[in-house]
């Protein structure tokens, strides 16, 4: 239909982006965020075309591109889209305007490296999403640690070293396993002798099913790398860190896209090539997504700062995603990538909103806020929809997530996921209570004005071009809630492909158990 | 494609020629140059004559199972990769050297020479198809460094590096020398293709050149104790080139003692040409032994990059943590040689060409930065670096990124290649302490980013004396990191037209 290599550019126009800014001076701060800000958009609206465009009967890959990389080995360049990636790759692309306006306050030294940075990683961001060569997808995997390392290292918190490090190593630790399995996958792709007719090309591994006393291996090293990015408890100890010292720019980015690097890891790798494997460690993984859930509440209630407790709500919002994803049913799995982008929107957003009000007081700590709600009529107003969103009020996008995720769990009797379903509905609770108490305490009350140094700080409401920035998420809290049709159904197709195959997986593997009795 | 010399075989070693003879016309010409003045024709000189040694290489391409002086060394294009390698490296080191030699006032001419008559060694050292010319090759190489270590003599410690590095180098050698014999007295041949028909493998090769091939397997046979015992004092020798663990302990003094530029030289040439000799060897006259030594080799590998990546974390010289980062970049290159396969040999030719850009390229930037009594060594120097030069700070982080392997670098293929050689060799041990070996290894070179980004500098810095020659080095090295990062396929090719003598 259309002949433009869309998918190309795309991934690609970000990193043009960054290369021309390499060249403006340093000194011209207000163009170089005004050019960020064009390009940045310029992408958004190219990705408003791909959902345009976007056919959502089709279970296949749309928007196809291949070309020749290292053919001698089998390395191909290889996109394409379906309705798993096309929701976060919206996602991306949404969310990168509007951080890149918010930063014009916040982000005041070092604006031209800030913004090559950005540029490279929305370039890293997408492609992730779109590669459809095992290759590929990998060189953009850790591509994008670079980036995210700078942007904690350089403009983060007091404790932005230790915290950028930590991150850089918990992700490559999980992922050099993951590169070996793929070379183990690749030299499993091609009969003849010597590399002829192997191949790293996903579609074409897919189609060589990996038998089974393999699978267990490979489901391992793949999941260690996704389930440290997600993060899944128990490796979740690098978030915190990271969320906390990185600049709100970072975080928000970290934790609306990078953290869904690896629930899509599962949902587009994991699963579908190991489905024997997926099924036999299903009810592992749903336990870890179920104490991953309470526990992050719990610890998240526990939070003095504001931004620490927003990072464990992660931990425990990202358990939900993976509960859904490994019940395998189609509400299941459908509710988790709608509650990928949910979290993406909910959590970014009180990330900005967080940064917000630090900005003003330079603290971000419960206790130092009073009466917020009286001073910041329109913060307070924006927050509490956001929150009623994170913590899943009918309504909001997040209702929608949860109870699919939560239907669609109950549903799967052939794993007996029912239990897990029951304990994460206590953690729905968990997530109102925190969230409601820092609100509270914070919002509520007398009015107590944060010191600092001595000093009474006067909070003021929020300008109009933060009101600017955080409409647009408000916006869409309330679309998916209200209307959440059109994004499930550009959905329904490519999910209902894994799906099914998981769940015929999980029936055989159920019958033959029920045979040998 | 059988070519057939004249009984001049001279035009085979066309390329060494043109090195030596280029080496000795720099020693000529110094000569008959005044005392006081420049020294910068030598290192045009010397440039020109590797660029013709380079064409040389070249014109050499394409030679299959080609060989002179009665088996001695092969001009096949494995030994033009090398050639072509060594060149490369030998240029460089010219460029970094006339920066530092003009900064610290060496005598220049021998300095020259020396350097290309160790690169000449390295050559024959690619080239060797026999024991002894493998031996020939090491000493030509080694003597010329002892002395090329001890050239900054106002410095202490790069004398006595200087005499370290002869007093346990001679002591390799021995063990080499001594392997060598024991090899001999196993096969009855220093050849290396005699051995391998001895330990009943046939070739091209063997029936050509050895002479009784009545002696065959029996010999080996019998004396498998002897051979085996041999074959690991070759390691031993190759090994201590190489700075492999437990071969390495004589590595980071050294380095550290030497002049920038030679160390620079030392930890990609002496390196390179080692490992091509591993691989003739172990490729040529052991195949059959394979499960032998890929066992101990194997060993080697895992220690050498455990070894190598842990102890640099400690460091806070960062010639001393180049010198750790280059020993475990030795132990990646074992693992693909462990592989004993196409890939690996493939990978090893690549690594080489890969580690030489980027760790040439650190290098330079480490001489850009220093000045005469004032080295700025440490790593504490290079705080701030990245806003205070901001194009050599980039290039620093990119090369440092590169030796770490993470993409779109030179560094992430090389290393790609190598584990996925040993996953095809199925040694999957090997590929995962591999793997979480440089995981480790992540952690000392993004110390040196975060210096020079996220970092304030404790002290103020005098700005750097003008160093164009090390500077373009760097760009250079730089563009080609990233050259084989984003599209290997050239290279690639060249490494797998380069491999053809293995099976």
């Amino acid at each position: 239909m259309i002949d433009l290599p869309i998918l190309s550019i795309l991934i690609f126009l970000p990193l043009l982006g960054a290369i021309v800014s390499l060249f403006v001076p340093r000194a011209n701060e207000s163009f170089l965020r005004g050019w960020a800000v064009t390009v940045s958009l310029v992408v958004f609206i190219a990705s408003i075309g791909l959902w345009l465009g976007f056919d959502s009967t089709e279970t296949d890959f749309q928007f196809q591109e291949m070309a020749s990389w290292v053919p001698s080995v089998g390395i191909g360049y290889h996109v394409g889209i379906d309705g798993i990636s096309l929701l976060l790759v919206l996602l991306t692309t949404f969310l990168m305007p509007l951080v890149f306006i918010y930063t014009a306050t916040s982000v005041r030294i070092r604006v031209k490296e800030f913004v090559v940075l950005m540029l490279v990683l929305e370039t890293a961001m997408l492609g992730t999403f779109l590669a459809l060569d095992l290759f590929l997808f990998y060189v953009f995997w850790e591509l994008m640690l670079v980036p995210m390392y700078f942007l904690i290292g350089v403009w983060g918190g007091a404790r932005r070293i230790y915290a950028a490090i930590k991150f850089f190593l918990y992700t490559m630790a999980g992922s050099v396993l993951m590169l070996l399995a793929i070379v183990f996958l690749y030299f499993r792709s091609g009969t003849g002798p010597g590399l002829s007719g192997r191949t790293f090309d996903l579609l074409e591994i897919m189609r060589q099913p990996v038998p089974a006393e393999l699978q267990p291996w490979l489901f391992a090293a793949f999941a260690l790398a996704f389930a440290i990015k997600v993060p899944m408890f128990p490796f979740h100890t690098w978030l915190p860190d990271a969320h906390v010292e990185a600049p709100t720019a970072g975080s928000v980015i970290l934790a609306a896209v990078l953290l869904k690097m690896g629930t899509y890891g599962f949902l587009r790798f994991c699963l579908p090539l190991f489905p024997q494997a997926a099924v036999a460690a299903a009810p592992l993984f749903a336990l870890l997504a179920v104490i991953g859930i309470v526990y992050g509440a719990l610890v998240a209630t526990m939070q003095r700062d504001m931004k620490k407790l927003v990072a464990y709500s992660s931990v425990s919002h990202l358990g939900f995603v993976m509960l859904g994803l490994f019940a395998f049913t189609q509400e299941s799995m459908q509710g988790s990538l709608l509650q990928m982008i949910n979290h993406g929107i909910s959590t970014g957003a009180l990330f900005l909103l967080v940064g917000m009000i630090y900005e003003r007081a330079h603290t971000r700590f419960i206790h130092d806020f009073g009466g917020v709600a009286r001073l910041m009529p329109i913060f307070a107003a924006i927050f509490s929809i956001v929150m009623f969103s994170s913590l899943g009020l009918p309504g909001t996008n997040g209702f929608v997530g949860e109870f699919l995720i939560l239907l669609g769990t109950f549903k799967q009797e052939t794993l007996g996921l029912q239990p897990y379903a029951i304990v994460s509905g206590v953690g729905v609770i968990l997530g109102a209570i925190y969230l409601l108490w820092m609100y509270q305490r914070a919002m509520q009350g007398p009015v107590r004005e944060p010191v600092v140094d001595g000093h009474a700080i006067h909070l003021t409401d929020l300008t109009s071009r933060e009101i600017f920035v955080l409409v647009p998420f408000v916006a869409l809290i309330l679309l998916i809630g209200i209307y959440p049709k059109p994004f499930l159904d550009k959905t329904a197709a490519s999910i209902s492909g894994v799906s099914q195959q998981l769940q015929s997986a999980a029936g055989t593997g159920g019958r033959t158990q029920a045979s040998a009795r | 494609m059988q070519f057939t010399l004249p009984q001049l075989d001279f035009f085979a070693i066309a390329p060494v020629l043109g090195m030596t003879l280029t080496g000795c016309l720099v020693m000529v010409v110094d000569l008959f140059t005044p005392r006081r003045a420049g020294k910068g024709h030598l290192a045009v000189i010397s440039l020109a004559g590797l660029a013709v040694t380079g064409g040389l290489a070249i014109w050499s391409w394409g030679y299959v199972n080609q060989t002179a002086f009665g088996g001695m060394v092969a001009a096949d294009n494995f030994t033009q990769f090398f050639n072509l390698l060594f060149v490369l490296i030998a240029a460089v080191t010219v460029m970094l050297s006339h920066t530092q030699l003009e900064r610290e006032d060496f005598h220049a001419g021998e300095y020259y020479s020396l350097l290309l008559f160790s690169a000449a060694g390295t050559m024959l050292m690619a080239a060797a198809t026999d024991l002894i010319m493998v031996f020939l090759g090491i000493e030509l190489l080694s003597i010329s460094l002892y002395i090329m270590t001890g050239f900054s003599r106002y410095r202490l410690e790069s004398e006595e590096a200087s005499i370290k590095y002869l007093l346990l180098g001679s002591f390799a050698t021995g063990f080499l020398l001594f392997g060598i014999a024991l090899v001999y007295g196993a096969t009855g041949s220093t050849n290396l293709g005699c051995v391998s028909q001895s330990l009943g493998q046939s070739s091209w090769f063997a029936n050509e050149f050895c002479l009784t091939a009545s002696r065959a397997a029996a010999v080996g046979a019998r004396s498998p104790a002897i051979l085996l015992a041999g074959m690991g004092l070759l390691i031993v020798g190759l090994g201590f080139k190489a700075a492999v663990a437990p071969f390495h302990l004589w590595t980071p003094d050294v380095y550290e003692g030497a002049p920038t530029a030679v160390t620079a030289y030392m930890s990609v040439a002496a390196k390179a040409a080692a490992f091509a000799a591993i691989l003739r060897v172990f490729m040529i006259a052991f195949p059959s032994l394979v499960h032998d030594w890929s066992g101990m080799i194997g060993v080697i590998a895992m220690l050498t990059m455990i070894v190598g990546n842990t102890v640099a974390i400690a460091q806070t010289n960062i010639k001393r943590m180049l010198a750790y980062s280059s020993i475990a970049h030795a132990g990646y290159i074992l693992v693909a040689i462990v592989a004993a396969n196409q890939l690996g040999a493939q990978s090893v030719l690549f690594y080489s060409l890969a580690y030489t850009l980027m760790n040439l390229g650190a290098f330079a930037i480490v001489i850009v930065l220093g000045r005469r009594g004032e080295e700025n060594e440490l790593l504490s120097d290079y705080a701030g670096l990245g806003y205070r030069q901001p194009a050599l700070g980039f290039l620093m982080a990119l090369f440092m990124l590169s030796l770490a392997g993470i993409p779109p670098t030179a560094g992430f293929v090389g290393k790609f290649y190598i584990f996925s050689a040993a996953m095809q060799a199925g040694q999957y041990v090997l590929a995962v302490v591999g793997v979480l070996a440089s995981v480790v290894s992540v952690y000392f070179y993004l110390r040196v980013i975060y210096l020079m980004y996220m970092v304030e500098p404790a002290r103020e810095f005098a700005p750097i004396v003008r160093a164009p020659w090390a500077m373009a080095v760097a760009a250079v090295a730089g563009i080609g990191v990233l050259a084989l990062g984003l599209y290997p396929l050239p290279a690639l090719a060249l490494a797998q037209a380069s491999v053809g003598f293995i099976g």
